[in-house]
């Protein structure tokens, strides 16, 4: 049995829920926007850990459970709960049942893809750069400072530069233009993060298990992300890595803990790799739909054992 | 010299300063209240190596230049500065400063006791569920735990009364007469699993009168570990 946790239609998990039955794998959403329905109890000691999920009529014998695939959204903001109060009986029950799912997720086994704690890295970009260094990629020269003498001997030593969030929080990346030195002066009370921007084509790398699927990624705009958003155009095209980059890129997603992860690197004309950051949650849909590379059904056959 | 970074309520942080300054061991308290409002940062990360320069406002540095050990007991980032001066953005500054602290502690060249984690500045805080599941897993006698969606949601955040700590130490035990001293081993084998070199584990008696693990935590109470526990301290900061 493989569950799919998250809300039916959202693409990644509706792309999953395809290939599983492609492949005749059994699965059964755990749809949030059905919580009301939903219950769960289990037990974790020295026998490990088993317990029941019930699905509405449903029951699920969690030591059935060979997989899972989760992208839940913040239950606090389900429709179904729209208008209802903190300690309203229905709200109070998507929250108890949500911290069960996701303390039992924790510490269930099998396939999990993935698990909250391995995640926690994308919190903080330079740490997690830390982290990606010591698997081999080079990390792009970063300086996190409120003093804005840094900043300009910074800007200085490597030409243009860029700024982005330390957190996960509002990471879009702009370049630092000369109108934003007239308010440099206020990173006095916040720190915050530049770069070095480099120069060389982008490429977006998903790895679920030992499957790699590498996509190059031109674009108008320094955050190809949101090109499209600010008027720009962006090219998406599938890639074959060399062999070292792939196997680093499998090590590293192995490293963090991360059964599927997105990785977005950055291949500079003269042929170095470097890495800007580790996505836990990769909405990939957007590369398959624009490549056709097989990422959905790579998640299936893992998610299966197959 | 060792740097002990607290919080300003940590009646622990104050008490292992002057149990290492007896042993001769200089120890000076960083409390999270002056990293808050620290007047100059410079944190550098690139392909050669990570670097970190903190400037208090009484003009201490803290310099990965000159890094000492740190004895690191941070629970939560000061957030009196953000609160005054970042307004509607005080949500974001906060994840920043988390996440800018999460760097430099990681980066820090000495031994830092504990390495701060995503889910913890001063090692991973973990679920009451997550403890016990490692716990069974290490082969320590464990407390159950079970859970359901019966239950209020805040479950299993406040730890069960202890009546024993045992404690390990970048690998040593250092357990109360009270525990069996077999206990040690899986002890050691929970805190590798956790991965944190300090680790304060809650033993309690099952109703068989048994010993059974019921929580633990990265920044235990340390005077409940004595003078075996600042001895294995003063080693592993030495390190």
């Amino acid at each position: 049995m493989i569950l799919l946790c998250g809300i039916k239609s959202e693409p990644p998990l509706a792309m999953v829920a395809a290939a599983l039955r492609a492949i005749g794998a059994e699965f059964r959403f755990v749809h949030q926007r059905d919580v009301a329905q939903y219950a769960i109890a289990w037990r974790a000691g020295a026998g490990g850990v088993t317990g029941e999920l019930r699905l509405g009529r449903k029951r699920i014998d969690l030591a059935r459970v060979r997989g899972l695939y989760t992208r839940t959204m913040d239950d606090r903001i389900l429709p179904e709960l729209d208008g209802l109060a903190a300690d309203d009986p229905a709200r109070r029950h998507a929250r108890s049942f949500h911290e069960a799912l996701t303390r039992w997720i924790e510490v269930a086994p099998g396939r999990i893809v993935n698990r909250a704690e391995p995640q926690g890295s994308n919190g903080s970009k330079p740490y997690q750069a830390q982290l990606i260094a010591a698997h081999g990629f080079l990390p792009p020269p970063t300086l996190i400072t409120n003093d804005p003498a840094a900043v300009l001997a910074f800007r200085e030593e490597h030409g243009e530069i860029i700024y982005k969030s330390i957190s996960g929080v509002r990471s879009i990346v702009r370049k630092l233009e000369e109108a934003d030195l007239e308010r440099l002066e206020r990173i006095g009370w916040c720190p915050v993060q530049f770069q070095k921007a480099l120069a060389g084509t982008n490429i977006r790398v998903h790895v679920i298990g030992g499957a790699v699927y590498a996509t190059a990624i031109e674009s108008t705009h320094v955050d190809y992300r949101y090109a499209n958003r600010q008027g720009g155009r962006t090219r998406l095209r599938a890639v074959r890595l060399p062999g070292p980059v792939r196997a680093r890129c499998v090590a590293l997603a192995k490293g963090l803990g991360l059964a599927f992860a997105g990785i977005d690197l950055m291949r500079t004309e003269d042929g170095d790799y470097y890495c800007f950051e580790v996505n836990p949650q990769p909405a990939f849909s957007y590369y398959q739909a624009n490549t056709g590379q097989p990422i959905a059904r790579a998640v299936a056959r893992y998610l299966a054992g197959a | 010299m060792t740097l002990i970074l607290c919080e300003a309520g940590d009646a622990a942080a104050p008490w292992a300063a002057e149990r290492l300054r007896a042993r001769g061991r200089s120890a000076d308290l960083v409390l999270s209240d002056a990293l808050g409002e620290a007047v100059r940062w410079e944190h550098r990360v690139d392909q050669a190596a990570a670097s970190v320069r903190i400037t208090l406002a009484d003009g201490r540095q803290l310099s990965s230049d000159a890094a000492e050990p740190i004895l690191n007991r941070i629970g939560s980032i000061p957030l009196a500065r953000l609160h005054a001066t970042a307004g509607e953005d005080y949500g974001y500054a906060m994840q920043e400063m988390f996440a800018l602290y999460l760097s430099w502690l990681h980066a820090w060249p000495a031994t830092v006791i504990n390495r701060p984690t995503p889910q913890g500045l001063a090692g991973a805080y973990r679920h009451g569920s997550a403890w016990a599941a490692l716990g069974a897993a290490a082969g320590l006698p464990t407390r159950a735990w079970a859970q359901s969606s019966a239950d209020p949601p805040e479950t299993g955040w406040a730890p069960p009364a202890a009546e024993a700590t045992a404690f390990v130490v970048a690998g040593r035990a250092v357990l109360p007469p009270a525990l069996p001293p077999e206990l040690a081993l899986p002890c050691r084998a929970l805190a590798a699993r956790a991965g944190t070199a300090l680790l304060g584990i809650g033993f309690a008696r099952d109703g068989l009168g048994e010993w059974e693990m019921v929580g633990a935590s990265p920044v235990p109470d340390l005077a409940l570990g004595g003078e075996p526990l600042v001895e294995a301290l003063a080693e592993a900061l030495a390190e």
